[in-house]
C-alpha cells in the first residue's frame, strides 16, 4: 500500500483473493481444499468491484472512471467467465473441472494390483494441473491457476488504478 | 441422492472446511477475517442451491423448504448470517471486536545496593543488604521480553439493534452450522 491512501475496503477483498489463490497453489496434491479454496477465491474477486461501487457509490468522478473500466472489461472474456463462475457456484454447482495426473507406470502396471492396498496407488499419484471444463468460453489454456492469476492481475490493476484515482482526487 | 441436494451438501462441507479454518487461523486476524468472509458466503450458498432448483424440484420438498426459511426468517441467528453475509460481500469485511489478554515481564535491576530488614515479632530478626551492581554487571543486563498477546474472543462488531444475543463470532458460526446441518439432515431424508 503507498503512503497517502488508506487501505480501502476493495484493497482488502483483493488480498483476500490473493490469499485464496496462494491456498490453492498450497493445496494442489488435496483435491477438497483446492476446490475449497477456489470456491472462496471466486466470490472474493468478485467482490473487488461490488464492494467499490458499494463505496464509491456518491463519488461522480469515480464512478465515471470506473464505468470506463467496465466498458473495456466487456471485450475480456476472462472477466465474463469469472464474473459467469460464481455465480453458477454460488447458486449451482462447484464448476466442472478435469484433474491432470501424473501417474507413475508401477501404479498401472498389472502387478502393482496384486500390491498393498489402493491407498498406496494413490500415494504415488501426482495431481500436475486443473482445467475448467468449460473451456469454449475462453480463449487462452482453461488450466485453473493460471486463468485465476490472469483475473487477478487485471483486478490488481485495477485495485492500482483505483488507488492513484483516490489519491488525484484529495489531492495528495 | 438428488442432484442439488449433494450440491448443497457440498456446501455445507465447504462451510464447515472454514469454520475450521477459522478455528486454526484464530490468533492471525487477517487469516481469521478471509476464513471468516468464505464460510459466510459459502453457509449462506446452502439454501442457494436449493432456491435456484426450484423448478425442478418436487412440489413437497419446495413447500417443506419454505416452512424451513419462513421460520428462519424470525430466527435472528439466522437472519444475522444473511446480514453478515450481505455486508462481506458487497460492503466490507464484518467488524470485529477482540479480546486478548497481553503478557509481559518486568525485571528491575537496582542500581544502588538494597538493604533488606526482616522484622519478626519472636525479636529473630535479620538484614540482607545485596551487592550494589557494577557497571559492567548493568550493561550485560538482558533486553526485555517483548510482550506477547494471546486472542481469546472475537465478537462481531456494529451489529443490528435487534440482536439481543451473545456475539462472539466462533459460537454464532458454530450454531449457523448446526442449523444448516440439520436442514441438510432433514433434506436429505424428504427425498429418500
Amino acid at each position: 500500500m503507498e503512503e497517502g491512501v488508506s487501505c480501502s475496503q476493495f484493497r482488502l477483498y483483493l488480498e483476500a483473493a490473493k490469499f485464496h489463490y496462494k491456498e490453492m497453489s498450497i493445496n494442489l496434491q488435496d483435491r477438497n481444499a483446492f476446490i475449497f479454496s477456489l470456491l472462496a477465491f471466486l466470490p472474493l474477486a468478485r467482490s473487488v468491484t461490488l464492494v467499490f461501487k458499494k463505496e464509491f457509490d456518491a463519488d461522480k468522478r469515480m464512478m465515471s472512471w470506473y464505468q470506463t473500466k467496465v466498458e473495456a472489461w466487456r471485450d475480456k472474456k476472462i472477466m465474463k467467465f469469472f464474473t459467469d463462475m460464481r455465480n453458477v457456484c454460488l447458486k449451482e454447482h462447484v464448476p466442472m473441472m478435469l484433474v491432470r495426473e501424473l501417474v507413475p507406470l508401477s501404479v498401472l502396471s498389472p502387478i502393482s494390483v496384486n500390491h498393498d492396498t489402493k491407498e498406496v496407488q494413490a500415494s504415488a499419484v501426482e495431481i500436475v494441473s486443473y482445467m475448467f471444463e468449460l473451456s469454449e468460453q475462453i480463449d487462452g489454456s482453461p488450466e485453473v491457476m493460471s486463468l485465476c492469476l490472469e483475473y487477478l492481475d487485471e483486478l490488481e490493476d485495477f485495485v492500482i488504478e483505483g488507488e492513484e484515482m483516490i489519491r488525484q482526487f484529495k489531492g495528495l | 441422492m438428488s442432484e442439488y441436494v449433494e450440491n448443497a451438501k457440498f456446501k455445507l462441507d465447504e462451510a464447515k472446511y472454514y469454520y475450521e479454518q477459522m478455528k486454526v487461523n484464530f490468533q492471525d486476524r487477517t487469516k481469521f477475517l478471509f476464513s471468516l468472509d468464505a464460510f459466510l458466503s459459502a453457509a449462506r450458498a446452502v439454501t442457494f442451491v436449493f432456491q435456484n432448483a426450484r423448478t425442478r424440484v418436487d412440489e413437497s420438498v419446495m413447500k417443506w423448504y419454505d416452512t424451513v426459511t419462513d421460520g428462519w426468517k424470525k430466527d435472528k441467528v439466522m437472519r444475522l448470517l444473511v446480514e453478515m453475509r450481505n455486508v462481506s460481500i458487497k460492503e466490507h469485511t464484518p467488524q470485529m471486536q477482540t479480546t486478548a489478554t497481553l503478557h509481559f515481564g518486568i525485571d528491575v535491576v537496582f542500581a544502588d545496593s538494597l538493604s533488606i530488614k526482616k522484622v519478626s515479632p519472636d525479636g529473630k530478626g535479620g538484614e540482607r543488604t545485596t551487592p550494589q551492581v557494577t557497571a559492567a554487571q548493568e550493561s550485560e543486563v538482558k533486553p526485555q521480553a517483548p510482550a506477547s498477546s494471546t486472542v481469546i474472543s472475537r465478537s462481531f462488531y456494529d451489529l443490528p439493534e435487534w440482536l439481543d444475543q451473545d456475539n462472539d463470532v466462533m459460537r454464532l458460526c458454530e450454531e449457523w452450522l448446526g442449523k444448516l446441518e440439520g436442514f441438510i439432515a432433514e433434506a436429505e431424508k424428504m427425498v429418500r
